[in-house]
């Protein structure tokens, strides 16, 4: 079986057992409006947590970030800096917006200007720039996930195809489920996120392990040592290992930011 | 424009909140260097990955701080209450 075949096989697998989960998760709830955009305000400490951890993670985590790093290097690190900031920004905010909304059956950010400035105009404006200003995001998300699925099908799947697939499968889970839908394929992603950090966690410590035994070779053969000196001046693998950690601790602050919002 | 009732987090929890951006945002000049390496990394990068480190402790003092103001239930009869609909 070819290497093509596998990654085909494993991305379908992925994609099945998402859209079955995003259909599934409306499964014994009556969908009215509210349980659509607000999940019935019934969603608990975890689900919750799960549901921003999956707001994070976007293809820039997997493409964006990377390939800025790769090809700006030094500037990426930007990316270390603002991510356990606007958690920070988010713990101030966030309860109060939460606590109003319940308060008053708050559904869309639109709404909340309604009651605050009781301005039809303004409403209208807030939810017009919600929705035009996600068109280049989504737009953004899609290229991102079309690139990936091209790479990773090694070239077998076109990016316009794999757009479109997949944009028909979110489309229709989220119109079923609503944020349930959404928030149960987080719960699968961030499953899929822990398994790929130990992955990569574990290689990375094989890797520092075997780079360290060519070092202490090189070092005992003084004869060979500027061809090897010059193989190791390729970034070490301590680099790769630090690479993850944004994401991994980005769960820690999300965290504290919503078990504030449910202890209320 | 309407009044709504929502807590406004202590002074302590928002001093808390600001050194994260104390150590991050506007001191960039102090630790933006490469040298000392610590760990194999470049001073910057060490500094970032650390401070990802402490925010959530500077997270949990903040949520600490907030706790016995949000546990205590919302119609507390010995909080004066505050117009709600005022303009």
């Amino acid at each position: 079986m070819s290497a093509n075949v596998i990654a085909l096989g494993m991305m379908s697998g992925i994609v099945a057992v998402g859209a079955i989960a995003g259909f599934y998760a409306s499964h014994r709830h009556k969908m009215d409006l509210e349980q659509w955009t607000v999940g019935g305000r019934g969603f608990g400490l975890v689900l919750v947590w799960l549901l921003m951890a999956g707001e994070v993670y976007t293809t820039f985590t997997f493409l964006g970030a990377s390939g800025w790093a790769y090809s700006r290097g030094g500037p990426a690190l930007y990316i270390l800096g603002y991510q356990p900031l606007w958690a920070v920004v988010s713990f101030y905010l966030l309860p109060q917006i939460w606590e109003v909304g319940r308060k008053y059956r708050l559904q869309t950010q639109a709404d909340f200007f309604q009651l605050r400035y009781g301005s039809k105009y303004l409403t209208a404006f807030v939810a017009l720039v919600g929705v035009v200003f996600l068109i280049p995001y989504l737009q953004l998300q899609l290229t991102g996930l079309g690139i990936i699925v091209e790479v990773a099908s090694f070239q077998s799947i076109g990016r316009a195809p794999a757009m479109v697939i997949a944009f028909s499968i979110v489309a229709a889970f989220v119109f079923v489920s609503g944020v349930r839908g959404v928030a149960w394929v987080s719960v699968i992603k961030d499953v899929l996120l822990l398994c790929r950090h130990l992955c990569r966690y574990c290689r990375t410590l094989y890797l520092f392990r075997r780079h360290r035994t060519d070092v202490r070779c090189t070092r005992t053969r003084q004869a060979s040592a500027s061809a090897d000196a010059r193989r190791h001046q390729e970034p070490g693998p301590r680099l790769v290992l630090l690479n993850g950690s944004p994401d991994f601790f980005g769960f820690l602050h999300v965290a504290a930011s919503v078990c504030r919002q449910l202890y209320r | 424009m309407r009044q709504l009732d929502v807590k406004r987090p202590s002074l302590g929890a928002v001093i808390v909140g600001l050194i994260p951006f104390a150590a991050t945002c506007f001191s960039v000049r102090l630790w933006d260097r490469i040298y000392p390496m610590v760990l194999g990394m470049p001073f910057n990068f060490f500094w970032l990955v650390l401070w990802i480190l402490i925010t959530p402790l500077c997270m949990w003092f903040a949520y600490r701080l907030e706790r016995p103001r949000t546990s205590e239930p919302p119609e507390a009869p010995s909080q004066p209450k505050r117009e709600s609909r005022a303009l």
